[in-house]
């Protein structure tokens, strides 16, 4: 687990650095994918999530979701291309809880990505997450978690 | 091992979280201010939509025993003190952090706002020490940092005139009054009997006639908000009273605060407050006169009274919905305190805390001509 000024990033995980997303291969190819702490941190407390519809066809970079928090609306952008094929309704319902638990209940879909191989360059994993992160919340002027 | 309680050390910063008892913080040690001011001076991390910061530092005095008022719209209300502890109660939509004061003050003056407020507001709230604990925060601002100016937002059902004089010689620049509602009836059945709250329109008036006259033109305003029952006429004749007094209208749009009695109500109409937000800027800023403007049988603004060619151009500068409040140093008719998000979500905004683009101005007319986007 790498922390970066106070916000957890699971060295597990693979994250979409710009999008400050992150992305969890399965067992089955899919990958689950959810906002960062540090996305929440920025966020606030999310007070609504609309997904896109499931079967939709995405690519990389695209919005898969939008939040809204008391100041702030955005898109959460997909990690990798492929086909939205879940949403996490129980976190669509409850938006709180992808702040509670951005790693794990707080989860928000799930695709199955269509060139995952050649994608996942461009993602980041292990012992770089804290060098990549520290930088960017250094561009940002991010005080911390 | 026994605490020391000599070192501890006194609270700085408190961010409401309803999982723990929350601290025992009053003013004037301690303020509550606004998630936007937290934001902009880094005690809080955070983002807000299409603007990085607020211009006014809003403070509020806070108690325990919270605001004595009622008010059916306010998040602040008394009615909530059962579910929620005072500095726990959303407000405007947001949370407010609890800081001392001292550290505010000192954060300023370290630069921690990157030079962007140039407005502070004190928000009193009914309680026996708002007034005194009021003068006690503008003297120690004042003795600070007397280059950025303060403005009241005031209690009328507290105060007297000698308060006013006392606060303008003590430094405050402009004086505010909250009146909200636009008719006696609509006063009362929000702010009154009816709600077991104790303002009186007679004494909000009061209040904003003797700030006329110790403020003086430029320096009172009156906060106003619309799509609590009020016609579109009813609240232009308040904005026009109050600009042939030498004032300005600050307009809120109404929207209904979760926990509040009136958190079921639907917020105002699009087009309604396009009208009156346009309108409130023809009065407040471009010469006009409500003599001059054209009401139908329901009260709403049919016809300006401006040429059509003045009327495009000063929709077209997007100024009139924007944010409208106690001016900062930038443009007189932009407000300084722009409070983001405060009257509407991000994704639906009804008053912009930023200059409005090409885009916008087009969502914002079709908004006011209810055409469907």
């Amino acid at each position: 687990m790498a922390i970066v000024r106070g916000c957890q990033l699971p060295d597990d995980l693979f994250y979409h650095v710009d999008s400050n997303v992150w992305a969890r291969l399965e067992s089955d190819g899919s990958i689950i994918v959810g906002m960062t702490a540090y996305a929440c941190s920025l966020a606030g407390q999310l007070v609504a999530a609309t997904p896109k519809k499931i079967g939709k066809e995405i690519e990389q970079k695209q919005t898969i979701c939008t939040v809204e928090s008391g100041k702030w609306v955005g898109p959460i952008k997909a990690p990798v291309s492929g086909q939205l094929i879940e949403i996490n309704e129980p976190a669509i319902d409850k938006p709180t809880l992808i702040n509670e638990d951005p790693y794990g209940r707080g989860w928000v879909a799930k695709i199955q990505p269509k060139r995952w191989d050649v994608e996942k360059a461009s993602l980041v994993t292990g012992a770089e997450i804290a060098a990549v992160f520290e930088a960017k919340m250094n561009t940002d002027g991010f005080g911390g978690c | 091992m026994s605490a020391d309680i000599d070192n501890v050390q006194p609270m700085q910063f408190y961010r409401p979280d309803y999982h723990i008892k929350t601290p025992d913080m009053r003013s004037p040690e301690y303020v509550q201010m606004s998630t936007a001011a937290a934001i902009t001076l880094g005690l809080i991390p955070g983002k807000m939509h299409r603007t990085a910061c607020t211009h006014c530092l809003n403070l509020l005095v806070t108690y325990p025993e919270g605001c004595r008022a009622n008010c059916a719209y306010c998040g602040l209300a008394r009615h909530r003190e059962e579910a929620r502890d005072y500095a726990d109660r959303n407000f405007i939509r947001v949370d407010w952090p609890t800081v001392r004061f001292s550290d505010v003050i000192a954060r300023v003056q370290a630069g921690a706002d990157r030079g962007q407020f140039q407005r502070m507001c004190i928000s009193m709230i009914t309680h026996p020490n708002s007034d005194a604990d009021t003068i006690i925060l503008l003297q120690q601002w004042m003795a600070a940092l007397p280059q950025i100016p303060v403005s009241i937002l005031s209690n009328p059902t507290t105060m007297e005139k000698a308060d006013l004089i006392e606060l303008r010689r003590l430094g405050a620049e402009i004086f505010t009054v909250a009146l909200d509602a636009a008719t006696p009836t609509l006063f009362e059945r929000t702010r009154g009997k009816s709600v077991d709250s104790p303002h009186r329109w007679e004494k909000y008036w009061q209040a904003i006639e003797w700030a006329s006259e110790v403020f003086g033109p430029e320096r009172f305003g009156v906060h106003l908000i619309g799509g609590l029952g009020e016609t579109e006429q009813e609240i232009l004749s308040i904005c026009q009273r109050i600009k042939t007094m030498g004032g300005h209208n600050h307009m809120f749009a109404f929207y209904p605060e979760q926990g509040s009695l009136m958190e079921d109500w639907p917020a105002v109409p699009h087009d309604q407050w396009r009208r009156i937000q346009l309108a409130r800027f023809i009065i407040d800023y471009a010469g006009g006169t409500i003599q001059n403007m054209i009401f139908n049988t329901f009260g709403q603004v049919i016809d300006f009274g401006l040429p059509t060619a003045r009327l495009a151009e000063i929709i077209h500068s997007g100024k009139p919905f924007q944010t409208s409040g106690c001016p900062g140093s930038d443009d007189t008719e932009i407000s300084a305190c722009n409070r983001p998000y405060g009257d509407s979500s991000p994704s639906d905004i009804l008053s912009f805390p930023f200059t409005l683009n090409a885009l916008d101005v087009e969502f914002v007319k079709n908004q006011m001509i209810n055409k469907p986007l």
